[in-house]
């Protein structure tokens, strides 16, 4: 394992082959595709940051890199993707083998270039406000507070601009000195960059030039103009401050049937097309607060009336959710505004209810943006975050905007896509494979915003077929990647990272000792988990037919759920949780919904799970055939079941404990966070305090519990305190405050210490559960736990363990389906 | 009528005889006289008069203070002189009319006391809660003293407390004098000596006229006394034949000595006629109207020359040959006098006019002439006029004579402070008594049967149960016996409580909406500076009630509304940025009782010109601004007042420079020229019609210095019933002191808003069509979101069956709208005529400035869709067709050689040379010019009509020197050129413009005195009038003053001089010239002659 995180730390990526398949037979075969999850600007002080400009094969544009074959004699050099021969420019005469340029130093795979003569001075960061205003008083005054908050952690030299909205959309002219003033637009219409240019006077008192692209002070607008909505935090403090101050409800009267009338849609399309006509090219994020759905307008997700519930799961797999596709595809026109801009789209949503994340994903994860998910803006969850972004200190995100990736690898792989914050910018090239998963068919993905943290998942492809041609080829048995991040860094110049990297591959059924020793099984499951997630999306896990109330239709796709439920009661797939969906769909199926439409899952992602799961033991498995008994499993992958086990189990999949909004939220997260934390999403940490012994990891399982014990778990979103009743008791005796019981203090206060730190690191900030064991709250942490022992378990919980009320089954039993079925 | 004249002869003597001496006579009178016997018994009608010039003086400074009189009449004084706003160093006396006229007469506190009583009389509007008169009235229309004081110079609104100190302000100077002349008259009937001092001093005007009468000169100085007596005994009927019109020109020796015979005649009538009735015939002419040639004389115009009376008309033969052609006027001189052409005479003394008299209509007096009405069962004639007062009983007979049937109304004209309020009546939730076929309110006129318990409808004839809380014995002479007691049952106006039935919704606040134009030509014009000091002081005399919002908007190429309500904070500005779509941006807050905004409004009005000072953006959206105005108070309803100043260029309803194309093609091909004056398409209209839905009256203020297009524009105010000001060339040195007066007059005048008026007549007419600025969504109805006292509808009837002679004609007219206070009224006016087969009759009883009211407003109605030459050739066959039916039925005794005029309408032919003349009608101008002519004319009331085509032109160089005359403004002169001396300084004015001209070798001093500048030549062309310290000066600003008061109009002054074009501009207003636009009077006379004689034949 280490040497994976070996290779993290210097490079800043985790592969789960890191031996590959040589063939595209062998990569089929081996189930997890040969992927990696690359953390473009992971921070590492050994990362040489050069002040020079990059040396690019002439061919293929490739970088100078370690894995080059240098001619120092005749001054040349080879580039290992393409095998072009380069000559050094004359800045590099000096070049010998004990004079290297860092960019040819064996452990520098990953250099920065920093070049200020190509680019020139950078504009200033932009951060665009748009504030919901549709909140009860005290929501607005949490809101107030934490924005008066954020303003004054602004960076001085970065750009402010304010937008409101509610019924309307208020655009606040900032650099007016005289009386608060703003531009308010119609929430029900769209506006475009091309009215925000005329209505917002861009061209008083000059004639609009009729040709030509109009935006930014370079082409056509004087600053003038642009510094009445956008200014200099240090200009604007006075005034951004009363306008805050002064926020106030949306003052649209409500009655109390309907929800407010939000038009957040149309907001952010001003927001977007203002930053469109302002900064197009520089960095610029919109920072949108928004307390409840949209009602109103383009991108609105619910009806008014209060009568219509925010659509679930389930309507969105019936497609009774008439308003989402068409925010959907709003949402994904406003995504690509803001990438051309090259602009990011945050989101804080803070709301009770559904606010339409699950809608606003798409503009949110292509323009990289932040999204934090909080129950009110007074929650620590949302205000701690808020501070995170601007505070500057060892955990700070490094906001970074307008990065480009581009990639270059050895002819026989090809990329399939991204999955993660990124957009295609559609650069075909021999590279990118006919297969496309996430964002694909291109070797250039447009990154507009970006942090330290932020992890893309590269899916490939091996080209190379079995054959002959393989071995004529072996005279070098290593794939090479190549990573190229063009931003700008949150400091302000444009860098260039490049990370080159170089795997070997094997071919044949000789191979399989090395794939297993390759095998990094955390990023197996952090991969698994994108891709499970990704396929969950983009292939409809639902269907439709509609068939004018036929019966005859219903009927027969009746039948076909039973099918899948026999099936799957044959295969592992005879979980409870999926008899239940199986029942669901049945049964919606014989109700026919007015029109006779009916549903059948296309995919199910728990299927394909089990299947992968079980082809991968089966490929890689140690035993008999036949013998269920017989089977074990390589160190290397022995955790790997347990990953999927739990991914089954988790948020990604199983959807339906939550709103289409949180497993929106939680994806995005998914997507763009390194493999580390993506495990911790999928199979929670959980560690042990107690007066026997000090911290120590615990077995995610009911067992675990314990009435002395008190128990961490970290699932990243939440962070879950549990007190085994004993302990509780004793807090709550007050016993901590006594003299003489220091040490059972010191056992309270270490898991939140604990807590503490990983809070710290996190952003979004986690959200702190403290329980007790019996606790309504306990459900937080009984909800993620294996359970061994349930309500019909033959063996009973031991005294002060914990029992689940579940019908799902455990992993012991899991273990016995998939061995049985892998021997098979 | 024509009966009564006999009878009154005797009531005037008595009375006039004590006040005409004295000049000061006024405290002498018991103050306290009821008005209301005056008409009755000649000895009231003495008092009256007392106590306005006691009034008079005095109240014009209390204007202020309504309440307490007496404490008024010291301070007076200074408010009166409060600066305007506009005009930073002009002292111009608001009410330049009080302060003149309380000098003169001394007053003596005890008079000033006795008004404080008379005063609840008088209330003018006479709402029942005291509060509700004020309201109206309030509004001075010049930027008198802030408050109910304000209401002084109209008088007729204020509330019932401050109407006394109205009444001075109204009857002014002028009041006083009358009274002192008319004693005279009375008694010296004839043209006695004791007369003729009288008379002078008086009439500023030479009142001779008698024109039918006097004859000699002395005669003629006799004559006016005659008449201020006549208006005083109004009651004696009879008429004093025309007199009063002929007026003016009297002066001269206009008809010759062969008048004097008629004078001397009349002399005896006269004083018991009625004097006001100027118009008509007295009784000699209605014999004649027989077809006694005598009575004709005094028209006759043409040939006849000074010599014969009226009757000897022979010379008439000469004018034809002659006249036809440009030369007539030099060749004919021999044949034609201009100076015994019928010219208008001038009327200075008030009259007392009670609208029925003996169970009969009353002629009304001229709507020009100052007089008193006593209702007494029809309405007064300042509400409602007919163009006949005696109706035709067929459409056959109405055609041959050539003339309108139709009504002028105006239903919240400013009553004389002296009259009475009009009573309101209370049926609580029975709502008012109602035909119950077809729904007319309950008049004076339904007869009651049946010991009270039906009564016939006088409309419809339908017989009604009366109700039986309603139900009332009748006496022996067939009336209810508490008919006097009810005011519903003997007056001609009152006012109805509405009922429930008439609520649709709670009566709306009064709410004021401010739009203004920022765009770059207007704030660098200084226009927009203008129009937010115009507000900003307009404002602050609003009412504090809570009825009373207010909210702004300014625009140039988006509309920037203000959010107000931010207690101590900034008001926070909202840009609407779309003007294709407009919305507002806030529901409420945008629109806020005055009280809770003010401060924040005025803070926000003094900063938006700074706030605008940079303004690069030269778009302005006029109409979507008004859209968004509109949805602001789209709730509640109420005024929207929009400063523009630039053409719209932008947004919803925007225009394109027709004018320019205009140009382009009449060089090329001339095609329809006068499509031009119409809208250029429907989108205004169909804004303007929701806007009236919704009860949003709006009135443009057009302060540009460019074409603006305001035929499109004028369809906004023109259906909302509102209107359109128009400052052109926009000066931001001498117009903002109209503005504001303008802006002040429009919302503190007497107003009604979200009201509906339908007008009823009896069975055999109907209601043909209605004129005005109003919305039409039904026939029979017509919407005005509001209602003010300048506003006059025209409805036009015609037959659908035949009238019976001796029977009464009714008409009814119900005004249901909700007054400043918020109380939904009611407000009902009846007019019951005789009908009659005679011709004669029709022309006798004609009124003259009504049916040119009529010809006028037709006229700019038909403008948009004919061309010029075809209007004017309509307008002259008008005139032709209505002279040549009298000439043929009613005087066709006499040789066709002559020219007959009807003494009612023997100024028609001056008219209509006027109206060929006028800027709607000529050839030359500006599109803007006329189509903003064509706009004014449609609500133009009949006082106004005639004096917009036919100005008043009075010398003012020589105001210091006319010795003592009692009255402020000098005798206008004729307008013609001879009367312009380039050594003299003169006015002309039309009610809406005052001309200054200036002639070339004036004596600097009068310069250095009038304009405080030492030459000719340091006179810029827009003035500030400003008040210097000399007498000259003084007298000018009031003799303005004056004139401002009596139109309801501050008058755009303008220098005009010899060889610039102002001076064209003033000579165009010269009508008797002869110029480049239309013969000279004396041709057109000719060729009226020519044509009536052609057809004849």
């Amino acid at each position: 394992m280490s040497e994976f995180l070996d290779l993290e730390v210097q490079d800043g990526i985790r592969m789960p082959w890191n031996v590959i398949p040589g063939t595209k037979q062998d990569a089929t075969n081996c189930v997890v595709p040969v992927s990696a999850i690359y953390t473009p600007l992971k921070p590492n002080p050994a990362f040489p940051v050069l002040p020079y400009g990059p040396l690019r094969c002439r061919m293929c544009r490739s970088i100078l890199n370690p894995f080059c074959v240098v001619d120092y004699v005749a001054k040349i050099w080879v580039c290992p993707f393409c095998f072009q021969r380069n000559h050094f420019p004359q800045h590099y005469s000096s070049i010998s083998e004990s004079n290297l340029p860092a960019e040819l130093f064996p452990q520098y795979t990953t250099v920065e270039f920093m070049s200020t003569a190509e680019t020139g001075p950078v504009a200033p960061p932009v951060f665009l406000f748009v504030v919901d205003t549709c909140m009860i008083e005290e929501e607005i005054g949490y809101l107030k507070s934490a924005l008066a908050q954020a303003i004054e952690l602004l960076p001085d030299q970065s750009l402010v601009g304010f937008i409101t909205f509610g019924t309307y959309v208020q655009v606040h002219e900032l650099g007016f000195g005289l009386l608060p003033k703003s531009y308010v637009f119609k929430g029900t219409k769209e506006v475009t960059k091309d009215q925000i240019l005329e209505q917002m006077c861009f061209f008083a008192g000059k004639t609009k030039p009729t040709t030509g692209v109009i935006a930014g002070s370079r082409d056509g607008l004087s600053t003038e103009s642009i510094s009445r909505f956008l200014l200099p935090a240090s200009d604007c403090e006075f005034v951004l401050n009363s306008i805050i101050e002064e926020l106030q409800k949306d003052p649209w009267p409500v009655s109390a049937d309907q929800r407010a009338s939000r038009c957040t849609g149309t907001a952010l399309s001003v927001a977007a097309s203002l930053l469109g006509v302002c900064v197009p090219g520089s960095g610029a994020r919109i920072m949108a607060f928004i307390g409840g759905p949209s009602t109103e307008g383009p991108g609105s997700i619910v009806s008014k009336s209060l009568s219509e519930p925010i659509r679930s799961h389930k309507d969105l797999d019936k497609g009774s959710a008439p308003l989402y596709n068409k925010a959907v595809k709003f949402y994904e026109e406003i995504s690509k505004q803001l990438v051309h801009q090259g602009h990011v789209l945050d989101l804080f949503a803070c709301a009770l209810d559904q606010v339409g994340v699950a809608e606003m994903k798409v503009a949110v994860e292509r323009t990289g943006g932040i999204v934090v998910l909080a129950e009110s803006f007074g929650h620590s969850v949302f205000k701690e975050s808020l501070q995170r972004i601007f505070q500057s200190s060892d955990n700070d995100l490094g906001l970074s905007f307008n990065g480009i990736f581009e990639i270059n690898c050895s002819k026989d792989v090809k990329i399939q896509g991204v999955i993660g914050p990124c957009t295609s910018l559609e650069k075909k090239s021999p590279l990118s494979s006919d297969t496309v998963v996430g964002q694909g068919g291109t070797t250039a993905w447009k990154m507009c915003g970006l942090d330290r943290k932020t992890s893309i998942c590269l899916v490939f492809d091996i080209a190379k077929k079995d054959g002959s041609d393989a071995i004529s080829q072996s005279t070098s048995n290593q794939f090479y990647f190549q990573f190229l991040t063009y931003y700008q860094h949150h400091e302000g110049q444009m860098r260039l990272r490049a990370t080159t990297l170089s795997r070997r591959w094997v071919a044949g059924s000789g191979g399989v000792q090395d794939l297993i020793d390759g095998f990094d099984q955390e990023a197996a499951a952090a991969v698994m988990a994108r891709l499970v997630s990704f396929k969950m999306e983009a292939e409809p896990v639902t269907s439709w037919y509609q068939s004018s109330g036929s019966m005859a239709m219903a009927m027969a796709s009746a039948a076909q759920a039973f099918i899948d439920i026999s099936n799957g009661l044959t295969e592992l797939t005879e979980m409870f949780s999926d008899v239940i969906r199986k029942l669901d769909a049945l049964r919606s199926a014989l109700h026919v919904s007015p029109p006779g439409t009916i549903v059948l899952a296309d995919f199910d992602p728990v299927r394909w799970l089990d299947r992968a799961l079980i082809s991968l033991c089966s490929k890689f498995g140690d035993y008999q055939k036949e013998t269920p008994s017989s089977f074990s499993l390589s160190p290397r992958l022995s955790i790997f079941p347990q990953f999927m086990f739990n991914l089954r189990r988790s948020q990604f999949v199983q959807v339906f404990n939550n709103s289409p909004d949180e497993t929106a939220y939680f994806r995005m997260m998914l997507n763009r966070e390194n493999v580390a934390n993506a495990v911790v999403m999928i199979q929670p940490s959980l560690i042990s305090y107690s007066f026997q012994s000090g911290p120590e990891p615990a077995l995610l399982d009911v067992t675990a519990i314990a009435a002395d014990r008190i128990l961490l778990l970290d699932s990243y979103f939440t962070i879950v305190v549990f007190h085994g009743i004993t302990i509780a008791q004793w807090r709550k005796a007050g016993y901590q405050d006594q003299q003489g019981h220091e040490a059972f203090t010191q056992l309270l206060q270490a898991p939140q210490e604990e807590a503490d730190l990983i809070i710290k690191e996190r952003f979004p900030v986690p959200r702190l559960v403290v329980c007790d064991q019996y606790g309504s709250q306990a459900r937080f942490l009984l909800a993620k736990l294996n359970p061994s022992v349930t309500y019909n378990s033959d063996n009973p919980a031991p005294p002060g363990g914990d029992v689940i009320f579940t019908d799902d089954v455990s992993f012991q039993v899991f273990m016995d389906h998939l061995q049985r079925l892998a021997v098979q | 009528m024509s009966s009564s004249p006999p009878q009154q002869s005797r009531p005037p003597p008595p009375f006039a005889a004590a006040p005409p001496q004295n000049p000061t006579p006024a405290p002498a009178f018991p103050p306290s006289s009821a008005f209301s016997n005056l008409q009755i018994s000649r000895g009231p009608a003495p008092p009256p008069g007392a106590p306005r010039s006691g009034l008079t003086p005095q109240a014009a400074p209390p204007a202020g203070f309504p309440s307490r009189p007496s404490s008024g009449m010291g301070i007076a004084a200074p408010p009166a002189v409060r600066p305007f706003p506009g005009s930073p160093p002009a002292p111009v006396p608001p009410f330049p009319r009080a302060q003149a006229a309380s000098p003169p007469f001394g007053v003596p506190p005890a008079v000033a006391a006795a008004p404080a009583v008379a005063m609840q009389q008088p209330r003018p509007f006479g709402g029942p809660p005291p509060g509700i008169g004020g309201p109206p009235g309030a509004a001075p229309p010049f930027g008198g003293p802030p408050g109910s004081a304000a209401a002084a110079p109209f008088g007729g609104a204020p509330a019932p407390m401050s109407q006394p100190q109205q009444q001075p302000p109204q009857f002014g100077a002028p009041p006083p004098v009358a009274m002192m002349s008319q004693p005279p008259p009375q008694f010296g009937v004839p043209p006695g000596v004791g007369a003729q001092p009288a008379a002078p001093p008086q009439f500023g005007r030479p009142a001779l006229s008698g024109p039918p009468a006097a004859a000699g000169i002395g005669s003629s100085q006799a004559m006016p006394p005659s008449f201020g007596s006549q208006q005083q005994q109004a009651p004696p009927t009879f008429g004093g034949p025309a007199p009063p019109q002929f007026g003016r020109p009297g002066a001269q020796p206009p008809f010759g000595a062969a008048q004097a015979a008629p004078m001397s005649q009349q002399a005896p009538f006269m004083g018991p006629l009625r004097g006001n009735a100027p118009a008509f015939g007295n009784a000699p002419w209605q014999t004649q109207g027989a077809g006694s040639g005598a009575m004709q004389p005094p028209m006759r115009m043409p040939g006849m020359p000074p010599n014969t009376l009226g009757q000897g008309m022979p010379p008439t033969t000469p004018t034809m040959p002659y006249s036809p052609h440009a030369g007539t006027q030099v060749s004919t001189p021999s044949k034609i006098d201009p100076n015994q052409i019928p010219r208008p005479m001038a009327e200075t003394s008030v009259i007392i006019f009670e609208t029925r008299q003996g169970g009969q209509a009353a002629i009304p007096p001229a709507a020009s002439s100052e007089f008193i009405v006593k209702d007494t069962g029809n309405c007064s004639p300042r509400l409602m006029r007919c163009s006949v007062n005696q109706i035709p009983c067929t459409a056959d007979l109405l055609t041959t004579s050539g003339m309108p049937l139709s009504l002028m109304v105006q239903p919240f004209s400013l009553p004389h402070p002296s009259e009475e309020p009009i009573q309101l009546v209370d049926f609580g939730d029975m709502g008012p008594i109602r035909c119950s076929r077809c729904k007319a309110y309950i008049n004076p006129f339904m007869r009651f049967v049946d010991q009270g318990r039906h009564f016939i409808c006088n409309l419809c004839g339908h017989s009604n149960d009366t109700p039986r809380e309603y139900i009332c014995n009748l006496g022996p002479d067939g009336r209810r016996r508490d008919a006097d007691d009810r005011p519903e049952l003997c007056r001609g106006t009152v006012e109805f409580v509405a009922s429930k039935e008439f609520l649709v919704r709670d009566p709306m606040p009064a709410v004021y909406f401010f739009l203004i134009d920022v765009s770059m030509n207007a704030v660098q014009t200084g226009a927009t500076a203008a129009a937010c000091s115009a507000i900003s002081q307009a404002i602050s005399d609003l009412p504090e009630g809570p009825r009373t919002m207010v909210g702004i908007a300014t625009y140039d190429s988006a509309i920037h509304f203000y959010s107000l309500k931010r207690a101590q904070q900034q008001p926070l500005m909202l840009i609407v940025p779309d003007v294709q779509d407009v919305y507002t941006p806030l529901q409420k807050d945008l629109i806020l009782p005055v009280s809770e905004c003010r401060e924040n409004l005025e803070q926000l009005l003094e900063s938006i010109p700074t706030m605008f000072e940079n303004n690069r953006v030269a778009d302005s959206a006029f109409g979507a601004a008004t859209k968004a105005g509109f949805l602001a108070m789209k709730s509640t309803g109420g005024k929207l007042l929009v400063f523009q100043s630039v053409l719209p260029s932008l947004g919803v309803g925007s225009l394109s420079a027709r004018e320019a194309e205009g140009r382009a093609n009449i060089s090329t091909s001339d095609k329809e020229p006068h499509k031009l004056l119409q809208p250029v398409d429907k989108t205004l209209k169909t804004m303007a019609l929701e806007f009236a839905e919704y009860q949003v009256c709006v009135d443009v203020f057009l302060t540009t210095q460019s074409y603006v297009d305001i035929a499109s524009i004028s369809v906004v105010p023109n259906t909302t019933g509102g209107r359109v000001y128009y400052y052109y060339p926009f000066s931001a040195r001498s117009d903002p002191a109209k503005l504001f007066n303008d802006l002040r007059w429009n919302i503190s005048r007497p107003q009604g808003f979200e009201a509906v008026m339908r007008v009823r007549c009896s069975q055999g007419l109907q209601v043909q069509d209605y004129f005005g600025n109003f919305c039409k969504r039904v026939p029979t109805d017509i919407d005005l979101p509001s209602i003010d006292s300048d506003k006059t509808i025209m409805v036009t009837f015609k037959h659908d069956d035949k009238l019976q002679e001796n029977s009464e004609c009714g008409f009814q007219c119900a005004l249901l709208y909700t007054n400043v206070y918020g109380q939904r009224r009611i407000r009902v006016m009846n007019l019951s005529l005789p009908c009659t087969n005679m011709l004669s009759n029709l022309f006798r009883y004609a009124d003259l400035e009504t049916q040119f009211a009529c010809f006028l407003k037709q006229a700019g109605n038909g403008i948009p869709t004919s061309t010029l030459l075809h209007i004017r050739e309509e307008v002259t066959n008008t005139c032709i067709n209505i002279l040549q039916s009298y000439r043929k039925y009613c005087a066709s005794v006499t040789s066709s050689g002559q020219l007959i005029l009807p003494e009612a309408l023997k100024l028609l032919p001056l008219y209509t040379l006027a109206l060929i003349k006028s800027v709607g009608l000529r050839n030359e101008g500006r599109l803007d010019d006329r189509s903003y002519w064509i706009s004014l004319v449609s609500s133009i009331s009949v006082s106004l009509a005639v004096p917009m085509v036919f100005p008043r032109l009075i010398p003012i160089h020589d105001l210091t020197s006319r010795g003592d005359d009692d009255s402020l403004i000098p005798s206008p002169l004729m307008l013609n050129s001879e009367n312009t001396h380039e050594d003299g300084v003169y006015l002309l004015e039309n009610g809406e413009d005052g001309l200054i001209y200036v002639g070339n070798v004036v004596d600097p001093t009068i310069l250095q005195q009038m304009f405080g500048v030492s030459s000719l030549a340091a006179l810029p062309s827009q003035v500030v009038l400003e008040q210097f310290d000399n007498e000259l000066s003084r007298k000018v600003n009031e003799v303005i003053n004056e004139i401002r008061r009596q139109r309801c109009s501050y008058l755009r002054l303008r220098i005009c001089r010899r060889g610039e074009p102002s001076g064209d501009i003033f000579r165009s207003y010269l009508v008797e010239d002869k110029a480049p636009g239309g013969p000279s009077y004396v041709e057109f006379l000719v060729h009226v002659h020519r044509q009536i004689q052609s057809k004849l034949t």
